[in-house]
Parts: C-alpha cells; sequence; structure tokens
C-alpha cells in the first residue's frame, strides 16, 4: 500500500469519527434574557431528522408567555422562551443541557426532552433542580423517582395499548403492526402489539424497520402478502413516506392505526406527499389522548397561539398538535406553581406543581393563568384545567388521559370514537 | 423463490439509485483526490431546484436535466472557491475532510434555515405498475434503472476510449506524471469536478423519487451507503461503484425478506467489512494497483 493510500485508508476511518463530531457540535442557544426576566427553555429537536418537535414545542411556549406576561408576569418578571436544540440525540442533547444549566441564572423550568433524549438529560435536570415537563412516552419514566420531572400526556405503553383498542373498536380482525426501531416509536410497539393479541385479533405481520433507508419494497411486499385490514403503526416522516409509497405500489394501504406523531404537519406533509392526501384521509384513524376542542383553556391556547405568530411560523397548523397543547399548559402549571409558591426558585416551586393542578375540595377551578394568579393573590386555593384537561399527577409525576381516534376532515380533526377506559384497560391486560 | 427473485429485483432498482451517485462520487475522488464529504449536499441542492421547478410546472424529467446542470455547476463552484485555495495551500488529506465537512455542513444548515426543518415530493405520479410474481416496478422505477445504466456506461465508455477520459484516468494515476505529458490537468480537474456534481444531481433527484420525499439533509443523511458502494466496489473505479451498489441493494433487500428488517443495514455493512478484510482495495479496483506500479 502506498503512501498516499495509506492516508486515504486512514482518512477512511476517521471520517465517522469527523462526522461524529461534527453532529455534536451542537448550534443550541442558551443565552440569558435580559436581567430580571424570567426564561422557559424549550429543549428539543430544532435540526436533524426530528426539527420538527422543536417548532411544536415552541408553539406550546411562546402562547403561554404571551398569556402570562399580558397578565403582568410572574411575580412581577417577565417571561421569555428560549429555544435550546437537542437534535434529538442524547450525544449531542448532554452538551447542549449542560451549557444550557451552566450558562443560564435566570432559567426557571424546561419545556421538552423527547423520548430520544429524555433518559439522557432528566437526570441533569433532576441534579440541577429545575423542573422538566417532558413529553416523552418512554414507559421507563411510568414510576419515575426525579422530583423535578413530569410528564401531563399518558405514556406510550397507554399509546400502544390504545391503539389495539381502537382496531378492535373499528370492527379489524386482522390487524398488522409496523413501526419504526427508533426509541420513539418503539415505546408503544411491544404494547400495540401485546394488544392486538390480548384482544383476540390475528397479527398477521409485525415488522420493526430500521429507520432512514431508502428502500423498504421487501418489507412492503411482504406487508401486502399478509394482507391486514389495517396497520397499527408510528415511525418517522420520512420511514413512513417511503414504506407506504411502496406498498401503495404493491399492493394497497390498509386502515392506518396511528398515534399523535401522524397529526404532525410534518408527518402529514411527508405523507401526503407519499400516498396523496385523499389516501391518507381516507385511511388515516389517528389515536390521540382526548382533550374536547370545548375546554376553555383550550380557546386560550389557540387565541394567544394566533398571537404567537411573530415567533411561531404559521401558527395554525399546531393549534390540532397534542404536544403542543400540553406544552402550553406545562408553562402556565409552572408559572401558577411559581405564584403559589411565592418564589421563582425551582427548588422551591417545583413542589407547588401539584398545589396547582391537584383536585381538593374548595379549590377554585382556573383555565387561565390570570384567573389563577388572582385567585392565588387572593388567598385561594386553585386546580388548573388546562387545554389538555385536568391534570392529576400521580406519586410518579405522571398524569394520564382518555383517548379518542380521531379522524382529518374538510382541514380538521375530528373526533370519531372515544375509547373508554375499560377498552384499553381490556388491552393492557388490567 | 418468488420471495428471492422479488427481493433481487427490488435490490437491483435500489443499486441503481445508489450507483449514480456513487460513481459521480467515486470518479471525482479518483481525479481529484478530494474525499468529498458534501457531495450529499450537492445531491440536495440539486434536489430542491429539480423541486422548484417541478412546482414551476415543469416535468420531473426535465427538472432532473436542470438538477444535472445545476449539480455540475455547484460542484465546481465548490471546488474552485473553497477546496482550490486549500489545496494550493497544500493542506492534506486530512484537513481536506474537514474542510469538506464544513461545507456540507454549511450547505445542509443554511438550506434549512431557508426552507424550513419540513418534507417536500416531487409532483411526479409513478405511473403504470408492472407484476412478475410478487415483483413490481413502476414506469418512474424503469426510467430510474435505465437512466442509471445509460450513464454509466456513458461515464465507463467515456473514460475509456475518449481523449478526456484517458487524460482524468492518467490524472487518477500519477498526476506529476500525466502534468508532465501535457495532460491540462485544471481543466480536466474542473470537468471531473461538473460531471461529478452532474451525477449528484441526477442521483439526488432519483433518490428522492424513490423515497417520496425528502428534507434539506437527506442527501447527506444518505450519503454513507453511497460512500459504501464506492469503498466496496473500489474506491476510484465507476464500475466497481455499479458492483458495490449491487451489492448493497441486494444484500439489504435479501436480507429484509429472509432475516430481520430491523438488522438489513448490520448485514450489508458486515458484507461491506468481509469483503474489505479479504479485499482491501474493493472488489474492482485497478486503481490502486495501477497507481503502485506508477510509484
Amino acid at each position: 500500500m502506498t503512501g498516499k493510500w495509506k492516508s486515504f485508508g486512514i482518512a477512511v476511518a476517521v471520517v465517522g469519527a469527523l462526522g461524529i463530531a461534527a453532529c455534536g457540535s451542537s448550534s443550541s442557544s442558551s443565552s440569558s434574557g435580559p436581567k430580571g426576566n424570567l426564561e422557559f427553555a424549550v429543549f428539543h429537536a430544532f435540526s436533524g431528522p426530528n426539527a420538527a418537535y422543536g417548532p411544536e414545542a415552541a408553539a406550546g411556549c411562546y402562547p403561554a408567555i404571551v398569556e402570562i406576561n399580558a397578565a403582568g408576569g410572574i411575580l412581577g418578571h417577565k417571561v421569555h422562551c428560549t429555544p435550546v436544540d437537542s437534535k434529538g440525540e442524547p450525544a449531542d442533547a448532554v452538551p447542549a443541557a449542560n451549557r444550557m444549566i451552566a450558562s443560564s441564572s435566570s432559567l426557571v423550568g424546561v419545556i421538552g426532552g423527547g423520548s430520544n433524549e429524555a433518559t439522557a438529560v432528566v437526570p441533569l435536570f433532576q441534579q440541577a433542580h429545575i423542573p422538566i415537563f417532558s413529553t416523552t412516552g418512554q414507559s421507563s419514566f411510568d414510576h419515575n423517582t426525579a422530583s423535578y420531572f413530569w410528564r401531563i400526556l399518558s405514556p406510550d405503553s397507554a399509546q400502544g395499548s390504545a391503539m389495539a383498542a381502537a382496531a378492535k373498536k373499528l370492527g379489524i380482525t386482522r390487524a398488522a403492526t409496523m413501526f419504526g426501531n427508533d426509541i420513539a416509536a418503539q415505546g408503544s410497539a411491544p404494547s400495540a402489539i401485546a394488544g392486538v393479541k390480548r384482544l383476540g385479533l390475528a397479527l398477521p405481520a409485525s415488522q420493526t424497520l430500521a429507520v432512514g433507508q431508502s428502500s423498504y419494497r421487501s418489507e412492503a411486499t411482504a406487508m401486502s402478502n399478509a394482507k391486514p385490514q389495517a396497520i397499527i403503526t408510528e415511525a418517522d416522516p420520512q420511514t413512513s413516506a417511503t414504506y407506504f409509497s411502496e406498498l401503495s405500489q404493491v399492493g394497497q394501504v390498509p386502515k392506518l392505526i396511528t398515534d399523535p406523531v401522524s397529526q404532525e404537519p410534518n408527518w402529514r406533509k411527508a405523507m401526503g406527499g407519499a400516498i396523496g392526501t385523499t389516501l391518507l384521509n381516507k385511511q388515516d384513524y389517528a389515536v390521540v389522548a382526548y382533550s374536547p376542542a370545548t375546554l376553555p383553556a383550550y380557546k386560550v391556547f389557540t387565541s394567544e397561539l394566533m398571537a404567537s405568530a411573530k415567533h411561531v411560523p404559521n401558527p395554525s397548523q399546531w393549534n390540532a398538535d397534542l404536544y403542543s397543547v400540553a406544552d402550553y399548559d406545562s408553562a402556565i402549571i409552572m408559572a401558577l406553581a411559581m405564584d403559589a409558591a411565592h418564589s421563582d426558585a425551582p427548588g422551591v416551586y417545583n413542589r407547588y406543581v401539584t398545589k396547582v393542578t391537584a383536585p381538593s375540595s374548595g379549590a377554585t377551578i382556573v383555565h387561565t393563568y390570570a384567573a389563577g394568579k388572582a385567585a392565588l393573590a387572593h388567598g385561594k386555593h386553585i386546580q388548573y384545567v388546562g387545554a389538555v384537561g385536568p391534570v392529576h399527577f400521580n406519586p410518579w409525576h405522571n398524569a394520564g388521559n382518555a383517548f379518542a381516534i380521531e379522524r382529518y376532515v374538510n382541514g380538521n380533526w375530528k373526533v370519531y370514537s372515544l375509547i373508554t377506559a375499560a377498552e384499553i384497560n381490556a388491552a393492557a391486560g388490567f | 423463490m418468488a420471495v428471492f427473485i422479488s427481493a433481487v429485483g427490488f435490490g437491483v432498482v435500489t443499486a441503481a439509485i445508489l450507483a449514480i451517485s456513487a460513481v459521480g462520487f467515486t470518479l471525482q475522488f479518483s481525479v481529484t483526490n478530494v474525499f468529498n464529504l458534501a457531495f450529499g449536499s450537492v445531491m440536495t441542492l440539486s434536489g430542491f431546484v429539480a423541486y422548484w421547478l417541478n412546482h414551476a410546472g415543469l416535468n420531473i424529467w426535465v427538472a432532473m436535466a436542470a438538477a444535472a446542470v445545476s449539480g455540475g455547476l455547484i460542484s465546481l463552484a465548490i471546488n474552485e472557491a473553497i477546496y482550490t485555495p486549500f489545496i494550493r495551500h497544500g493542506l492534506n488529506l486530512f484537513g481536506m475532510v474537514i474542510v469538506t465537512i464544513s461545507v456540507a455542513v454549511i450547505f445542509d444548515h443554511g438550506l434549512q434555515a431557508a426552507v424550513g426543518p419540513t418534507f417536500f415530493s416531487y409532483t411526479a405520479p409513478a405511473g403504470k405498475a408492472f407484476r412478475f410474481a410478487d415483483f413490481v416496478l413502476t414506469r418512474q422505477e424503469l426510467i430510474i434503472v435505465g437512466i442509471a445504466v445509460l450513464l454509466t456506461i456513458l461515464v465507463q465508455v467515456a473514460l475509456q476510449y475518449t481523449r478526456v477520459g484517458k487524460a482524468m484516468r492518467g490524472l487518477a494515476i500519477n498526476a506529476s506524471l500525466a502534468r508532465a505529458c501535457g495532460v491540462p490537468t485544471r481543466g480536466v480537474i474542473a470537468l471531473a469536478w461538473f460531471v461529478s456534481g452532474v451525477l449528484a444531481g441526477v442521483g439526488g433527484v432519483a433518490l428522492f423519487l424513490d423515497i417520496s420525499t425528502f428534507t434539506a439533509t437527506t442527501g447527506s443523511e444518505f450519503l454513507i451507503v453511497i460512500i459504501a458502494a464506492a469503498v466496496l466496489g473500489g474506491i476510484g473505479s465507476p464500475r466497481g461503484a455499479v458492483l458495490g451498489a449491487l451489492v448493497v441493494g441486494i444484500v439489504t433487500e435479501v436480507g429484509a425478506a429472509y432475516w430481520n428488517a430491523e438488522l438489513k443495514d448490520v448485514l450489508a455493512f458486515g458484507v461491506l467489512i468481509a469483503v474489505l478484510l479479504v479485499r482491501p482495495q474493493g472488489l474492482f479496483s485497478r486503481l490502486a494497483t495501477e497507481r503502485a506500479i506508477a510509484r
């Protein structure tokens, strides 16, 4: 081997490391706001394959601070949202979180930490005594012991059971499953598969796909040959689009039983481009945590969302996005907890989170930050019923939801059918 | 048997799509000795040129041709404006790898900032499907396979029989000797960058059509598979790149059909390592041998 070729060989060997290093260089920012301001970090992926998660969470944070600041701020402090790019990878998220914790003296709470990075970063925020309201679906947090971790939405295991229950409810007798092999998608896969079997449905195919491939033709052919009536599925937009495009070429796309990911604009755009929006809307049955659009807090959220257009491009795209709605509630709950604690110190107000959300006799039910702040100022106990509905945290700081099957009709999500707790429990084996 | 035949058929389609880009990557490296990790960014930029033209009403195949030209020009511009000054300063291979990564990051993130972190699709119906047992090919896929075959043959014939092709091969084997023999190295290198960019443009549009939807970083995300095909076939050999793409494509599809869809990459890259253990120069590379002889 000549010297030149030796050099080439070594170059190839280091390319991977260099690539990782390049990917690992975070472009996040965590600068402190103006003096006296408080800061909510929107800690999510703003770049990379899951780059839509960040804007989705920001679409919850910005409307909340519009509402909070309009009511005079928290204890006299204005609040702002700071996007911090976790890139959706633990290797990038950990240094980004460490930098943010070290450099931001006004940071009072974190919104975010999705399934891909939550396990890696929650211990950091716990150690720093900063509350994190996460939308991770990982079942490892079902019995969470980190006192600064809070989860408003149901875990993926409940989501998977609800998807299986939805299949039964739709009259499906042959339900296949297709999940991506990433952490986020795998959260609901085991409970969905177990639920299908437990409910006595046939499972003609169960696929776990390596995400981000250029082709899934063999997998799509195998699925087509299995002839399912429905596919219970969760995968990232790119993987879903490639797979279902190829499935539509080799056979027919059956009913799709999806999760809240399918309500994300990026997923719909990718899938709409792949199989056509008409077919997508016809076959898609999204199983999502149920939050009635008639809730007063939800109406406030949509109104404040529209007022956040300066920071949230095309804000209406998020008005039915459950994650954005949950992140909005997270910010409001943290703000009310600070008011209840008369302190913006995270180590102090964290103990007040349940005090502003738990139902109790004599508690004043509030749906907005302004109403909650006013009630607290008059010495009342409050229960915030947010845009996702009542938030009842259990001892592990998890709050569950009811589920609904929703369909996309004439540009809006409509509730098609409710899934009862009994139906979910039957799928979960409780 | 039907499953095997269809998996091989699907593998050929995947290979055709990878081969266009792998040939471009390997051709440029062999002539210029720059391991260009911004190749995926050129694919994406060209893919977006096709997207904008396609959504302005242009037929996708015409848009692909325009993407090819724009890919060539982008590739040429990157070399002239960024790489050549570094080469003139004598930056070594490692340094150039860092520069190409930097260019890729700047292009990908700059494009993402401009177009947003969302997905894009061409307006191009897949067309009539042709079915042979379980093996289904759409009209669009047939055209892409045809384009891949045509382009790789063209490149191979040009390298083998044309004056400029011979100059490229000479430059690849021994640049100093080629220069001493009167080969206009600057012009030949510029042409290599242009042709590589043209193939990146066509390869990008073919890939984005195949996967249905793409983002500002999709080209770079698939670059590792393209490089794998080029290295497996023998870096510097267009024929090798095609063979490498065939191995990668068929192994992944057969692996998915018979083994475990989740582990198809494990199988493909396992085969890559096994082959390179036996033939470090790749399956088809004469370039390493010729370079060794020239020294």
